[in-house]
């Protein structure tokens, strides 16, 4: 099924398998920051942004992606490097594997709640899992990322 | 899961056609546990192009479409059984993708959502069949392929659902929701029982004949232990959730 996919801005005339699912769709055009982790979408490491939404890129079929806005990491290189400076200046990043996801899911909460209680936060992030550390380092670093806005 | 074809549909009367025109033509709704199962689909009908995206509010109660995903739950004006029952289904990622619908029609046994709209005497309407009683579906099913179109749920006075979780996210070892006085045990792990109206309140009355079976994640004696602590506090605590 042939596709219209707007990824980070950028368009393409795509040719969709059935089964085919985003992350696949994204890794073939070069969107490498999009990682597979647990592939039954449970770890979150896949979360990419369409149309607003997060969503586990491993499970969204890329004819559904048709007509609507892709957003990966690449697409948001000023706010991903932010979040990320945060992120690293708190010492928390071991194998870095989880961060494009987190930073996505970070993105959209902060687009949705600008002003998270912590209690929000962990909810929000609660599906986005980090196997090196046990998530303070990254409380810690979103509470300062949260008030230096 | 693999997928040979898959079409849009653009009207609901298109996919119920599509749907009886093949034996195997299936239905995909979020699509999250179908894509986990290990089997090859001739044909899928997808139900996102049908606008079936939506929360109404009405006189007594609540419509709400069978595309609506539980993100969507989670932050809309439903009653308060549903909202809590959402809230911990795995992360917003995946509660944006995962649809009520879907919930219902694949009758996890595991499911908060399914215990949450039982309590609620949830009821379901089908394309071809009509109107029918969640809880007359879950114990029954459907004898034809049919559409799921929407969820009429009538308003509570008062409701919650309970759970408990090894972690946040994670399937529930067991779940109590509550609604004006009926009780359901979900993820026994069996399918979800209902318990109607018991006339003294106390958690022996109330999980008198209901077993509670081992898996892999805990065993039965925990899981009731569990349900009888849930309903503990709702017996103590109810009359203060709301609608």
């Amino acid at each position: 099924m042939e596709v219209n996919l707007k990824i980070n801005g950028a368009k393409y005339k795509y040719a969709a398998e059935p089964d085919e699912y985003l992350i696949d769709t994204l890794r073939k055009l070069g969107y490498k920051s999009v990682k597979k982790g647990c592939d039954t979408t449970s770890c979150g490491v896949c979360s990419i942004v369409v149309d607003d939404k997060l969503v586990p890129s491993c499970s969204f079929l890329t004819i559904r992606a048709d007509n609507k806005q892709v957003i990966t990491v690449e697409g948001i290189k000023k706010e991903a490097r932010k979040i990320g400076e945060m992120i690293t200046g708190e010492g928390v990043d071991q194998c870095g594997f989880c961060s494009p996801g987190h930073v996505m899911a970070i993105y959209t909460m902060m687009k949705e709640n600008p002003n998270p209680t912590m209690e929000e936060m962990k909810h929000y992030l609660a599906g986005n899992l980090c196997r090196c550390s046990g998530y303070e380092g990254q409380h810690r670093a979103l509470k300062k990322l949260l008030e230096v806005k | 899961m693999k997928a040979l074809k898959i079409i849009k549909p653009s009207s609901i009367s298109e996919a119920y056609e599509v749907l009886h025109s093949q034996k195997k033509a299936s239905l995909i709704a979020g699509g999250l546990f179908m894509r986990l199962q290990k089997k090859t689909f001739p044909l899928l009908i997808d139900l996102e192009p049908l606008n079936l995206n939506y929360i109404k509010p009405i006189k007594d109660g609540y419509i709400i479409g069978a595309m609506t995903p539980l993100r969507g739950l989670e932050q809309g004006t439903v009653p308060n059984a549903l909202k809590t029952a959402v809230k911990q289904i795995s992360g917003v990622g995946v509660r944006n993708m995962a649809t009520v619908g879907g919930s219902i029609c694949g009758k996890y046994p595991f499911s908060d959502i399914n215990s949450a709209l039982l309590a609620l005497d949830a009821y379901l309407v089908f394309y071809n069949k009509g109107k029918m009683s969640m809880r007359d579906f879950y114990k029954k099913g459907l004898d034809d392929k049919d559409i799921l179109v929407e969820i009429y749920i009538k308003k509570p006075k008062d409701s919650v659902t309970k759970y408990y979780k090894k972690v946040y996210t994670d399937f529930s070892l067991v779940n109590v929701a509550y609604a004006d006085d009926d009780f359901v045990i979900g993820a026994r792990p069996g399918k979800a029982i209902v318990v109607e109206q018991v006339t003294e309140l106390t958690p022996d009355n109330i999980l008198k004949g209901i077993s509670f079976k081992d898996d892999y994640r805990a065993s039965g004696e925990y899981r009731k232990a569990l349900a009888t602590a849930l309903i503990e506090d709702i017996i103590k605590e109810r009359g203060t959730y709301g609608s």
